[in-house]
């Protein structure tokens, strides 16, 4: 098992030094599958930002009970009992006409509009928090409250919300489908790259085989530098795209200022760069093994 | 031992290399392998160094058919066989020391035991003290020599040249010829191919002769 370690970490080096060596085309080559890797990554983190925004936004999400203007306070409290009891909902808060009607004074910055109504047109009301944010779950509730003696009207605008989710959704699709074609595009880049390598150590190669190198013997090096190459891929990737976001947050920051708002993009997680590295490493592993499998079996003989 | 029983040899389009050849060879034996340019020396040295397979017929080397055996076992079977190259195939991208290490890290042996026997094959051939020159720095000889410390370096039980003298001047081959004579007589298994063998055979040593893919004479010189 030593032995077996010994000879891996043999070729590791082997790998590291000529790599070294030719570090010019090392990076080169790094760079490429870097760049071909930024668009899928920078991608997922747009799209993680956005599903951040659109999930606060679900939070927010609250279904508003008005209730008609007739209504005696048993009758109130009974509405109140039946909300906090339903198992949809998570919390009830009550918001009586006054309570509306001063909210409304302090948005306005002309109170005399306020004061020159005659009586309080609002409804007494309830705000609630639901339970599950599940669409079809939200249109029951919506429905049930309705049916309540005493509503008159239950107000959930979530249709915004839906159309965004819709269009994360299908912005995801596109994503892997991009992702897929950039995957493919890599193991063209690596094979290629390993062919090449090869070509270059032919003689090595064939010689290997005359005196008595395995199959995976031969292949073990190339495996090693696709796998390298992918992963020194994937690290770049993912600090090409630290970059950009960086700049676009330097960028971002005097627009939002302007707005009053604190809007950033995240950073691609720890989470994420090591799946980058990982998915990239393996790519780099498939790419060389399948380029390996095919040109070393055609040079002996 | 070596056995070749009715051994045909027919690449792919061409004509036969070897017809019917039958002969053995036996544990620490010198042979020589002689014929004009073209007779199936080189085809033969193949067969034994387990290199291609025979058409019809059987090849044994060490108690196992080549013909019979799966592609995947073949290379276990050449790091048993050190081979020396008519063109040397040297690889001109790294030093002497590298390139006699390469059988070694086939073999699985690295560090300092690797180190020990690839300078031990270097003294023997002469040229421990170059072990760090390019390839490309050396005459003809010493890279003929590096070929045969490269093809000894594993302790292989039979070693086999291909016309390991054709481009040296006499002294030279003198020198490569003596060296193949010090394997045998510590046990190896030596079979040479060469047009010119018979002037240097010692009493004892046996001579295959071809001609046209045929073996013509399979004497015992005493």
């Amino acid at each position: 098992m030593s032995a077996w370690l010994a000879q891996h970490l043999q070729v590791f080096k082997q790998v590291l030094h000529r790599c070294s060596q030719d570090f010019s085309h090392t990076l080169l080559i790094s760079l490429v599958i870097g760049i071909t890797l930024t668009l899928p990554v920078l991608g997922y983190v747009l799209i993680q930002n956005l599903s951040d925004l659109t999930g606060k936004a679900h939070q927010e999400a609250q279904i508003s009970v008005f209730l008609r203007a007739d209504l005696a306070e048993e009758t109130i409290s009974g509405i109140r009992h039946k909300l906090e009891t339903h198992p949809a909902v998570r919390s009830v808060k009550f918001v009586s006409k006054e309570q509306a009607l001063e909210q409304l004074e302090s948005s306005f910055s002309d109170a005399t509009l306020i004061e020159s109504l005659q009586h309080n047109p609002l409804p007494d009301a309830f705000q609630i928090e639901p339970d599950s944010l599940d669409t079809v779950k939200l249109g029951q509730l919506k429905t049930q409250l309705g049916n309540l003696d005493g509503v008159q009207e239950v107000v959930l605008d979530t249709d915004w919300l839906n159309r965004i989710n819709s269009l994360v959704l299908l912005a995801k699709r596109i994503l892997w489908l991009v992702a897929g074609l950039f995957g493919l595009l890599l193991i063209t880049v690596i094979s290629n790259t390993v062919r090449m390598q090869i070509m270059s150590q032919r003689d090595e190669i064939e010689l290997s085989q005359l005196i008595g190198a395995t199959a995976a013997f031969t292949r073990r090096p190339f495996l090693y530098l696709g796998w390298l190459y992918g992963l020194l891929g994937g690290l770049l990737s993912i600090a090409i795209s630290v970059l950009i976001v960086y700049i676009f947050n330097r960028s971002i920051a005097p627009l939002a200022a302007a707005y009053q708002s604190d809007f950033f993009l995240n950073y691609p997680d720890l989470y994420i760069a090591i799946t980058i590295c990982l998915i990239a490493a393996a790519i780099g592993l498939f790419s060389a093994y399948f380029s390996a499998t095919r040109y070393i079996s055609k040079s002996i003989g | 031992m070596i056995t070749f029983d009715n051994v045909t040899k027919r690449y792919p389009g061409s004509h036969e290399a070897l017809t019917n050849v039958s002969f053995s060879i036996n544990d620490g034996e010198l042979v020589y392998v002689t014929g004009h340019s073209g007779a199936g020396k080189s085809t033969l040295l193949k067969l034994m160094a387990a290199i291609e397979r025979p058409t019809n017929g059987a090849v044994i080397i060490n108690q196992q058919n080549i013909a019979k055996l799966k592609s995947s076992s073949l290379p276990f079977v050449r790091r048993n066989i050190g081979m020396v190259f008519q063109d040397h195939k040297l690889l001109f991208d790294r030093n002497c020391y590298h390139n006699v290490a390469l059988p070694l890290a086939i073999n699985g042996i690295i560090g300092a035991e690797a180190g020990k026997r690839i300078r031990a094959a270097l003294d023997k051939v002469g040229l421990l003290s170059k072990e760090k020159a390019m390839p490309i720095t050396l005459s003809g000889g010493e890279q003929q020599r590096l070929a045969i410390a490269r093809a000894v370096v594993s302790r292989p039980s039979i070693l086999i040249a291909d016309e390991p003298t054709g481009n040296l001047d006499r002294d030279y081959a003198t020198d490569i010829m003596q060296l193949f004579g010090a394997f045998q007589q510590v046990g190896v298994t030596v079979i040479v191919a060469t047009h010119d063998a018979l002037g240097k055979v010692s009493p004892q040593d046996k001579v295959l002769k071809l001609g046209h893919g045929r073996l013509i004479d399979t004497e015992v010189k005493i």
